[in-house]
């Protein structure tokens, strides 16, 4: 009897490791869900926009699919006033060094920009803790999912037009 | 006991490998490390300080490398600066996951201080860099400057500052 069994399971455990294998590849490569083999927010070759990057990481459901965009959405029109103030102070910053102003004026854009910085990044923070209240107990355990989040918030707020783009270089 | 069919051996010469390869595949979302685990610069988006020295069509000869050498030494000083700023914004993004918005300002204040200290070293780097320009490239300083914000962050855009502004 023990002896059927074992010719019985056998070929299921390869079949199921064949599962196994084919489920597990393609995760490890992908992106915030785990690292590997290419960069993460590329998938397949393609380069993923931040609401598919989330989708993806944190498995989103369709209606929370939507509800996070919602939140981005919201969360990027209530950012006009602090990324515009972010950019004016740089911009300030960098008229003072080429009217060749004294120091102490440089010292206070140099402050005034970092304020305005602190203030965009608590904002995009806020934000990542708002979006990660809306998942469910076991997506929010998905600490990959959580820390590529938590990476993918920085200057999500700086493009004027939209907060849904593959993420580039821009920083502040 | 059973001897080991052809099914068995195949499942463990081939496919386990297999599946440990896979679940072994390198995670590297660490923070600080090499790679951060955030999406990265596409290969054919040159470095912000390339873009910078396109931007202020410094030549290529002269202006160029000297302006590499100086980002790479901003670089280096501006290292332990980015590291703090990533820390304290860690700081507020575990704040904002507990929703312990009442310790938020400290952080916040604590933040407004790193980033200074990270625009001072670019304003530096760029009053540096601005005394070396002709006046023709002159005009093209405010544009030039805007691609140097962030330019020394340990960013998700652009994995470790050092490897990032001399554009090596």
């Amino acid at each position: 009897m023990k002896r059927v069994v074992m010719r019985v399971s056998l070929p299921l455990l390869a079949g199921t490791m064949i599962v196994i294998a084919m489920a597990a590849t393609p995760r490890a490569q992908r992106g915030g869900g785990g690292g590997g083999g290419m960069p993460p927010g590329q998938f397949g070759g393609f380069q993923l926009n931040r609401l598919e990057i989330l989708t993806a990481d944190f498995q989103l459901t369709k209606d929370q699919k939507k509800a996070v965009k919602a939140l981005l959405d919201d969360a990027h029109k209530g950012a006009a006033a602090t990324r515009d103030a972010l950019i004016s102070s740089h911009a300030a910053l960098g008229a003072a060094i080429a009217a060749n102003k004294g120091q102490a004026e440089i010292d206070a854009a140099v402050k005034q920009y970092g304020q305005k910085a602190a203030e965009m990044a608590t904002l995009e923070m806020k934000t990542l803790g708002q979006l990660v209240q809306q998942l469910d107990v076991p997506q929010r355990g998905n600490q990959a999912a959580v820390r590529s989040a938590f990476l993918l918030m920085r200057g999500i707020f700086l493009d004027a037009k939209k907060w849904d783009s593959v993420p580039d270089s821009r920083s502040y | 006991m059973s001897r080991p069919s052809a099914t068995a051996l195949f499942a463990t010469l081939v496919l386990v490998p297999i599946v440990l390869s896979a679940q072994n595949a390198p995670i590297q979302s660490g923070m600080g490390n090499d790679d951060t685990g955030a999406p990265k610069l596409s290969l054919a988006e040159p470095l912000p300080g390339e873009k910078m020295i396109d931007r202020l069509k410094l030549d290529d000869k002269t202006q160029a490398p000297e302006v590499r050498l100086l980002l790479m030494d901003a670089s280096r000083d501006a290292a332990p600066v980015a590291q703090k700023v990533l820390d304290i914004r860690l700081r507020l993004g575990n704040l904002a996951l507990q929703n312990n918005l009442d310790e938020m300002p400290a952080a916040t204040e604590a933040y407004a201080a790193a980033a200074t200290e990270m625009a001072a070293i670019e304003a530096r780097a760029f009053t540096k860099i601005y005394a070396m320009l002709k006046p023709n490239q002159q005009p093209n300083a405010a544009p030039a400057f805007a691609m140097m914000a962030g330019i020394f962050q340990l960013s998700p855009g652009r994995g470790r500052g050092g490897q990032r502004g001399g554009g090596q």
